[in-house]
């Protein structure tokens, strides 16, 4: 068995005649953090889902967190966090009664809940805020709060799928410190955004195109390949080449 | 276990903190049996009757007597001439007219065979027919009673066979008591089973459903737990049900109530499953509602709860082999108003047992954590 968090080795997914991710492979290391860059509707969530055992491949294999995702499903659930791309936790529960939900789905006994919500708490700032129903949140701690649940049970690896869209600058910026902070302390994160220019806060990034991955390495290298100043240009280049 | 109790202390906070689902719980049981009940009434006491009396005789008089003492009717005027009397009908305001014809009295001491009129408004056919069928017997009672005093051999102008009829269990034809059982079954099957199927495709609409599928929750958790707390609601509101059907209208509740419970108990399981089924096939709640207000209309309709079964085609009764509420309505009411056994509800019992586990198995069957497609 490998020591990679991830291992996708030319994943596909079809829907009818349309091919919403062709041919995906890569690799991700331990505590690294990936990039999963590309346009809106360039299949990013769907390879996503795919990766989180929430969508069959059509075709290819990949192994998350050392298990099979299509035959072993459940242990990949086990062993990974989840944040869609969707705000997707109970709006009608409280911060508290969420991360106990969750923290117990995950196996976490009680006493480790308490000591995890404390220390998610005072890492996110969402110590005020336990006993608030999260309808009542702005967007920012909404999606800190989602966060938070995707690692409540130190998972080997998360996957966010654009946490970051529709958040004030600020707020993305605390966003990619949280992310920093959680790859070191040793879960991988595998990130999808349409923000280029966050990419230089990953370790390594891929940029796809149409459901294809055009180019996999980390951001210097890319820029330097494309002679161009900016993540930001590399994508216009990219976009412009297609056909 | 400790993710079930989990779950459940989810899904009863969330119906705790809905204040439209709790009033939906409490008010529309009580309001549907309320207005229903008194709505559809097809009672058939105090119709009201007139008498044509065109002999004037003591014979007459004494069929106007047995009438008068009849609780189906309403003697409402005994009339001379047969004119008001149409008009009358003609102007809704009576529903029988029984005309007795002259010389009625004479023709009969001779041993002829007068003919009496019995007049039925049809519009509502159920009530005429239910109606004149009365009417006939009470002039066959009192044919049967007076020809010994016009010293006629008895059995001369009465039919060969005198049949004698009681309504058990429903001795004046409430009609309150026969459909308060039927409507208990459209409210319990209603409001928790579009509740669970509301309540799972809530969860897709709002992506926690995502959430909890790239979670480690087995399966038969999840189920579990979405189906428990319904299933106690609906125990809640055939409870509520009952109180109203005892102390409302005071109808008494004759069979054994646990017998009731213990169907209610798997009952609710198949109609939870068949919710459960229909949010698995729904993406909105729309589409939700309507999947399931075309079943349960259909379910509904078809029950006996608002016109009998054995009245209905072969095919139709097939195919109300399939239907839960017929069930219900039918035990409920052999319960509840007649007091039977399990014995006599065997078939009944393992019916639905068995509907419920098919459309559990199903179910489950059905719900996927890792998905085919979008």
């Amino acid at each position: 068995m490998s020591a990679l968090s991830i291992q996708a080795h030319q994943l596909s997914k079809t829907f009818g005649h349309f091919v919403a991710v062709k041919d995906l492979s890569l690799e991700v290391q331990p505590g690294e953090i990936f990039g999963f860059l590309g346009a809106n509707g360039a299949g990013k969530t769907t390879a996503m889902r795919m990766l989180c055992g929430l969508l069959k491949p059509s075709f290819g294999h990949a192994m998350v967190a050392g298990f099979n995702i299509a035959t072993q499903t459940e242990q990949v659930k086990k062993n990974i966090g989840y944040m869609s791309q969707k705000f997707s936790i109970y709006d009608d529960l409280t911060l508290k009664e969420n991360i106990q939900l969750f923290s117990t789905i995950y196996g976490l006994k009680s006493a480790q809940t308490q000591e995890r919500m404390k220390q998610l708490a005072s890492q996110f700032g969402l110590e005020n805020k336990l006993k608030s129903l999260v309808s009542t949140l702005p967007l920012g701690w909404k999606q800190k709060l989602a966060f938070s649940l995707a690692i409540i049970h130190q998972p080997r690896i998360v996957f966010l799928d654009e946490p970051t869209s529709g958040v004030d600058p600020i707020t993305r910026r605390q966003f990619w410190e949280m992310i920093s902070d959680t790859a070191k302390a040793g879960t991988t994160v595998f990130v999808s955004t349409h923000y280029m220019d966050e990419a230089e806060y990953c370790d390594r990034v891929s940029i796809m195109v149409d459901g294809q991955i055009q180019v996999l390495d980390t951001p210097q290298k890319i820029r330097e390949q494309f002679s161009a100043p900016t993540m930001d240009d590399v994508f216009s280049l990219l976009a412009r080449k297609k056909p | 276990m400790r993710i079930v109790l989990a779950l459940l202390k989810k899904e009863f906070l969330q119906i705790k903190r809905n204040t439209f689902i709790l009033r939906l719980l409490l008010l529309v049981p009580i309001l549907q049996l309320c207005i229903l009940s008194q709505a559809i009434n097809f009672e058939m006491k105090n119709l009201s009757l007139m008498l044509v009396d065109l002999d004037n005789s003591s014979t007459s008089q004494r069929i106007s007597t047995k009438f008068q003492a009849s609780r189906y009717f309403l003697l409402q005027e005994v009339l001379h001439s047969q004119t008001p009397a149409l008009q009358a009908m003609e102007d809704n305001k009576v529903d029988v007219v029984v005309v007795i014809p002259p010389h009625f009295e004479k023709e009969w001491s001779l041993g002829l065979s007068p003919t009496v009129a019995l007049l039925a408004d049809a519009i509502n056919g159920m009530k005429a027919g239910l109606a004149s069928h009365y009417a006939s017997h009470i002039l066959m009672d009192a044919a049967l009673e007076l020809a010994p005093t016009l010293g006629l051999p008895v059995g001369n102008p009465s039919p060969p066979i005198h049949t004698t009829y009681t309504l058990w269990y429903n001795p004046i034809w409430e009609y309150k008591t026969l459909i308060l059982p039927g409507l208990l079954a459209v409210l319990v099957t209603l409001v928790s089973g579009l509740l669970a199927a509301l309540n799972i495709v809530r969860e897709k609409e709002m992506g926690t459903m995502e959430q909890l599928n790239v979670s480690p929750i087995a399966k038969w958790q999840f189920i579990l737990a979405k189906l428990l707390p319904f299933w106690i609601i609906g125990l809640f509101e055939i409870t509520l049900g009952l109180l109203v059907i005892r102390w409302v209208f005071h109808i008494p509740l004759e069979g054994n109530l646990l017998l009731l419970y213990a169907f209610c108990g798997i009952y609710m399981f198949l109609i939870l499953a068949l919710g459960l089924l229909i949010s698995n096939i729904s993406r909105t709640q729309s589409q939700a509602m309507f999947v399931t207000a075309f079943f349960f209309m259909l379910f509904i309709l078809m029950s006996g709860v608002f016109t009998p079964v054995e009245s209905m085609p072969p095919w139709a009764q097939t195919l109300n082999k399939a239907n839960p509420i017929a069930y219900f309505v039918e035990v409920s009411r052999r319960i509840l108003l007649k007091g039977a056994s399990f014995e006599h509800l065997k078939t009944s019992f393992l019916t639905v047992a068995s509907l419920a586990s098919l459309a559990l198995g199903l179910s489950i069957w059905r719900y996927k954590k890792t998905h085919a497609d979008a």
